[in-house]
């Protein structure tokens, strides 16, 4: 088990260090310059050669790509052009409220799903799995930011019952933080969760289509016992990765909810950076990225071995 | 980005629609009687004495810090820490200005010439936009405590209009560099360096803001405690914060649901012409656009009534020419040479010897604070087609447009833009040899040059006008862009708000703002 | 064969399945009796519906709903006339199950241990008791370090090992039924042989009855006391094991015999039978044989039912009726 982690981890490493070429490479590919972007239309030429100086953008590539990767290495992802702030302070404010928003989601979307894919499934064919499908296909087609949108407008300006968006932080007030969380997660949740409903009911009806299952229910087992012990451990094993990997992406940020719910999260900070050509904050965020992705992986692994005796060894 | 913007916009019409039939204004957050939060679209990446360039920035610089003179509400001139307006020689060379002495900084220090100079020097030798003043500007000196003199190397009243929401005078030896610390930076400790009727107590860079009022503010304390500035980066979910109670004051909402939203009840808002303008330069120095024709065939294509009243919901007030219609230098038979006649822009098109049109290609910017911009270029281009005009839309970002621009690698470029001012500054900057976009506009013409200097020697508009007229005239004559309207600045805010109204300069002023 | 009521008597028992073909009749009027102690061969090609039956006269079919008519004794009581708890209560304890393929008859996230105790513990067996009989099974069925085996996973097990704790699973509660749907047909010769006997024994150790569903005669012949021949959803033959494979009464049953090597050891699949079976989707009345039948007339397009042909014997030939 201790060889199966430290293999893990040093391909972890290895992704990582490939990656974070690719980042380098690929931010300064895209079209157009940092001090421009900096400095608006209204910079003359030899203003925009000092501010790339400023910047150490008049250095070689190889040069920048090993300041960079150095600074990286202790912790330090070099300053961001647009904030003037150390992108990693900046990666500490923001990646909390996106691995909140993405917590609380990844916990509606498994609230509503693991239920629903298991009595649509156990159901099958009948009203209440056609209901579940229905609002599955209703949860998929409709855009977030619209889903997002409307709840604002019933729950906040209509009802007033909840916040129309904003951040508080756990820290500040459990209460309080969790009336700003819910709205976004449940519009990310429940987007997440007809998603991973469908993945979970086909995998269920492939489950309890198998022997197995009727050699048990032959020996007595209870109905109950089969759909949700024996079949649903077996469903979570394929439905697991869906979950992990829309995990990831919920980690990566989700923009339009972001902005849509104003949360100050990895999405929008990711996007604007990106639009400013802020490339330590770009490469600082997207390397983010690529580590959360490695560290699902790696949990996604460790759960798999969890729920699943035949990898085990 | 921009398609869901275009889909969002739509919903949140309709959901206006229902707003005006009897969705009141939600339970309102319990807001301290003595705090006004404002919410700004944009990135507030810092407060800083001099990188302001938008809305966000110039609201956070505006409540922490004073200029010489400020931009009043109709964008003329008045004064701030000067004691008036400053006395011009006959050359329009050398401005004296005169200073309150009543001013202190947030630190208690009292600000004296010596702080006015140490800042123009400064911001002259690092500010990001120096370069337009340093053109002008020989040199700041002092004449005692209070007096401070200003020489020019060529006459330029614009460039106080900059000064007056730019360079913002912070106490001598604060160590304002450009690239390194935020506004928040000189905030910390003892180094407060702004003497504005606010100062800053918290701020969280993209995300808010909060000031307290400043007691010894040399314009008397402000009526309101503590302002907050929130930053909500998409315009609809403004619209319901304003309606839930949680936001005072919005800088943006939809257009479309502008009109709507001010005359619910429990709501206010009001809308005025700005210093900005959406226009579409064209290269004259490339074809087909280096042929006037060509120019002005498309200027007479164009239905601005239509794109301003129903993309823009009339937000943007139509005119063929930089001027808008309401200003002193508008010239209706000059306008009536660009504007919609597609009879005329056939002609042109004959006269260019290409009587079944031409194609080009238009960059159009996005994502922009002007959402619209896609919308509204793709009925520039149902226009252009009735005359045989083929539009080609390419779609990018700012900054990789502004890097076409500057390689020359350009036709013609859509696209809303904010200015100080549009007499005193847009006419120099796009047109004039030493104008910084002129550099890529590709536009020369010396009598245009010779009219615009002229008319930058004075500060009155009557003295303006012989030099703007024939800046007008050349412009009608060489068309160098195609002029659609002026942007509205527009502001939405909760009825019990007063102290507060929309701007020629566009900025957010909260530093008049209270409750009742 | 025996007076008294038999342990489990099958009447009229027909079912219909919609597939994506249409609508097929796996079972057809289908009626047999098994007395206790008594095992009963089902044989017949793939596809004839022998499986289908076999699960459907425990009702163990789904859907439930696919049994169209018939009656299903079993000790006395109609299993149609039961819900699901009550059938629930029979299961394991009256009426188990072996089927195919161990692989996929085990549950491949849980150990062996607790698949087999969890059967005894759902009839209210103390843990301890039910862990002691599962151990007890995996002893009887020869499987060596039986402790350990029952803390594995069925995937660390070889497929001759699954197929015993398969059958240990069937007899966790001593069953008075057993259906064994083609238990060993997965597995190779030297070990299903075995696992054949070790089979046998245990169910006369038990006494229990058994519905032994095979299309290996040889199988058949060596543990069957009656076979029954299944052709397209009908039974077409069925009389003592011993006479009906010495003198068909059926040509159906007479072409399978045929079709067997002669003496070479039977243990492979049925080699085949000129022609091909009928669709069960597509089945008119009259002898669903008759197509393949070198003897067919104008009278097998008749409807054929079972009728008695001898002691203990019964044929759906007209032929041999006559």
């Amino acid at each position: 088990m201790i060889g199966f982690l430290a293999g893990r981890a040093a391909s972890l490493a290895l992704v990582l260090f490939g990656a974070s070429i690719l980042i380098f490479l690929v931010v300064r590919a895209l079209p157009g310059d940092p001090a421009v972007a900096l400095m608006t239309q209204n910079a003359t030429p030899e203003m925009i050669a000092e501010m790339r100086r400023t910047l150490g953008l008049e250095r070689g590539l190889p040069t920048q790509f090993a300041l960079w990767l150095g600074g990286a290495l202790g912790g330090d992802l070099g300053r961001s052009f647009m904030f003037s702030m150390d992108v990693s302070a900046l990666i500490g404010e923001r990646f909390p409220v996106t691995l909140h928003l993405a917590l609380t989601s990844l916990a509606i979307a498994l609230a509503i799903a693991i239920p629903t894919g298991v009595l649509a499934a156990a159901n099958k064919g009948k009203a209440l799995d056609h209901l579940c499908r229905v609002v599955a296909m209703v949860g998929i087609s409709m855009p977030v930011f619209w889903q997002g949108l409307l709840m604002i407008l019933l729950f906040a300006v209509t009802l007033g019952w909840l916040p129309p968006g904003g951040y508080v932080s756990p820290a500040s007030g459990l209460g309080d933080s969790f009336a700003h969380i819910l709205l976004p997660s449940v519009a990310l949740g429940t987007a997440y969760a007809a998603t991973v409903m469908r993945m979970l009911r086909a995998s269920m009806l492939d489950v309890l289509g198998r022997e197995h299952i009727a050699v048990a229910r032959a020996h007595g087992i209870p109905e109950r016992t089969l759909v949700w012990r024996d079949a649903l451990h077996n469903a979570a094993i394929p439905t697991l990765t869906a979950v992990g990997f829309s995990f990831g992406y919920l980690l990566a940020g989700a923009v339009l909810t972001e902005v849509i719910f104003n949360l100050p999260g990895m999405g929008r900070l990711l996007y604007e950076s990106i639009l400013a050509r802020d490339y330590p904050l770009v490469q600082g965020l997207v390397l983010l990225n690529v580590a959360v992705f490695v560290a699902i992986n790696f949990a996604m692994d460790a759960l798999y071995v969890a729920l699943d005796p035949r990898i085990r060894r | 980005m921009s398609k869901s913007n275009l889909g969002r916009r739509e919903f949140l019409g309709a959901a206006a629609g229902a707003a005006a039939a009897g969705v009141l204004p939600g339970a309102a957050t319990a807001q301290n009687r003595n705090t006004v939060t404002a919410s700004l679209l944009g990135n507030l990446p810092n407060i800083h004495p001099w990188h302001v360039g938008n809305v966000e920035t110039a609201a956070a610089n505006l409540l922490v810090y004073s200029n010489l003179l400020k931009v009043g509400p109709d964008g003329t001139m008045v004064p701030d820490v000067a004691a008036s307006l400053p006395t011009i020689s006959a050359d329009g060379l050398n401005y004296t200005f005169e200073l309150r002495r009543d001013v202190r900084f947030h630190n208690g220090d009292r600000l004296t010439s010596e702080d006015v100079v140490y800042s123009y020097d400064q911001y002259l030798s690092t500010a990001r936009r120096r370069g337009n003043l340093r053109r002008f500007i020989k040199n700041v000196t002092k004449d005692g405590d209070y007096v401070v003199k200003v020489e020019l190397v060529e006459p330029w009243v614009g460039w106080m209009q900059l000064m007056g929401y730019e360079a913002a005078i912070v106490r001598r030896g604060s160590d304002v560099v450009n690239e390194g610390p935020t506004g928040e930076n000189l905030y910390r400790g003892s180094r407060m360096a702004g003497s504005g009727p606010y100062i800053p107590t918290n701020f969280q860079a993209d995300v808010s803001a909060e000031f307290e009022a400043n007691p010894d503010y040399f314009g008397g304390k402000p009526a309101t405690q503590t302002i907050k500035l929130l930053r909500i980066p998409d315009a609809a979910t403004q619209l319901a914060n304003l309606r839930t109670g949680t936001v005072d004051i919005i800088s943006n909402c939809p257009p479309k649901d502008f009109a709507a939203m001010a005359r619910t009840p429990g709501f206010a808002g009001a809308s005025r012409p700005s210093a900005g303008i959406f226009y579409m330069p064209m290269n004259t120095a490339k074809a087909p656009f280096d042929n006037v024709h060509l120019r002005r065939a498309v200027s007479c294509a164009i239905d601005r009534d239509y794109i301003c009243d129903e993309i823009y919901s009339g937000l943007v007030t139509p005119s063929a020419l930089p001027a808008a219609p309401t200003e002193f230098w508008y010239d209706a038979t000059l306008a009536k040479q660009l504007a919609y006649d597609p009879d005329r822009a056939r002609f042109h098109l004959r006269e260019a010897g290409m009587p079944r049109g031409f194609a080009f290609e238009a960059i159009v910017p996005a994502p922009s604070a002007y959402v619209e911009a896609r919308e509204a270029a793709i009925v520039m281009q149902a226009n252009l087609a009735d005359v045989g005009i083929r539009m080609n839309i390419r779609q990018t970002d700012f900054v990789s447009m502004y890097r076409s621009a500057q390689n020359g690698d350009w036709q013609a470029f859509p696209h809303p833009s904010m200015q100080s001012s549009i007499e005193g500054y847009l006419i120099w900057n796009n047109y004039h040899k030493d104008g910084n976009q002129a550099r890529w506009m590709g536009y020369r013409n010396a009598d245009f040059e010779a009219a615009t200097m002229d008319s930058f020697r004075y500060l009155e508009n009557a003295r303006k006008m012989p030099g703007l007229q024939r800046v007008s005239k050349i412009l009608v004559e060489d068309c160098p862009a195609l002029w659609i309207g002026r942007l509205n600045a527009y502001h939405l805010w909760r009825a019990d708000i007063s102290g507060f109204a929309p701007r020629y300069s566009h900025f957010m002023d909260l530093t008049q703002v209270k409750r009742g | 064969m025996l007076e008294s009521e038999p342990l489990f008597r099958v009447r009229n028992l027909t079912t219909r399945l919609n597939t994506e073909a249409g609508a097929i009749v796996p079972s057809d009027s289908v009626s047999f009796d098994i007395a206790a102690g008594e095992v009963l061969g089902l044989v017949g090609e793939s596809g004839s519906g022998k499986s289908v039956t076999a699960r459907a006269s425990v009702r163990l079919q789904k859907p439930d709903d696919a049994i169209k008519a018939g009656e299903l004794w079993f000790a006395g009581r109609d299993l149609r006339r039961l819900d699901a708890a009550q059938l629930r209560e029979l299961r394991a304890s009256e009426i188990a199950m072996i089927v195919q393929d161990p692989a996929a008859a085990l549950n491949p996230v849980m150990t062996v241990g607790a698949q087999l105790t969890r059967v005894a513990r759902e009839k209210g067996m103390s843990e301890q008791d039910a862990a002691a009989r599962a151990l007890e099974l995996l002893v009887q069925l020869r499987i060596a370090d039986p402790t350990r085996r029952l803390a594995a996973y069925p995937h660390e097990l070889s497929g001759g090992m699954r197929q015993r704790v398969l059958i240990a699973l069937a007899l966790m509660c001593k069953p008075k039924l057993l259906i064994a749907d083609e238990p060993t047909t997965a597995l190779d010769v030297t070990v299903e042989a075995d696992i054949l006997s070790l089979l046998d024994a245990l169910r006369r150790d038990l006494g229990m009855a058994m519905l032994l569903i095979s299309h290996n005669l040889s199988v058949v012949a060596r543990l069957c006391d009656r076979v029954a021949v299944m052709y397209a959803g009908r039974l077409v033959e069925i009389g003592p094991t011993p006479s009906v494979l010495a003198d068909p009464r059926h040509p159906y049953t007479a072409a399978l015999l045929a079709s067997v090597p002669r003496g070479a050891k039977a243990d492979g699949p049925l080699p085949a039978i000129p022609g091909e079976p009928p669709d069960l989707a597509r089945l008119a009345p009259g002898c669903g044989f008759r197509a393949r039948c070198a003897q067919a007339g104008p009278e097998c397009e008749k409807p054929q039912t079972l009728q008695q042909v001898g002691d203990g014997r019964f044929s759906a030939c007209w032929r041999a009726i006559a």
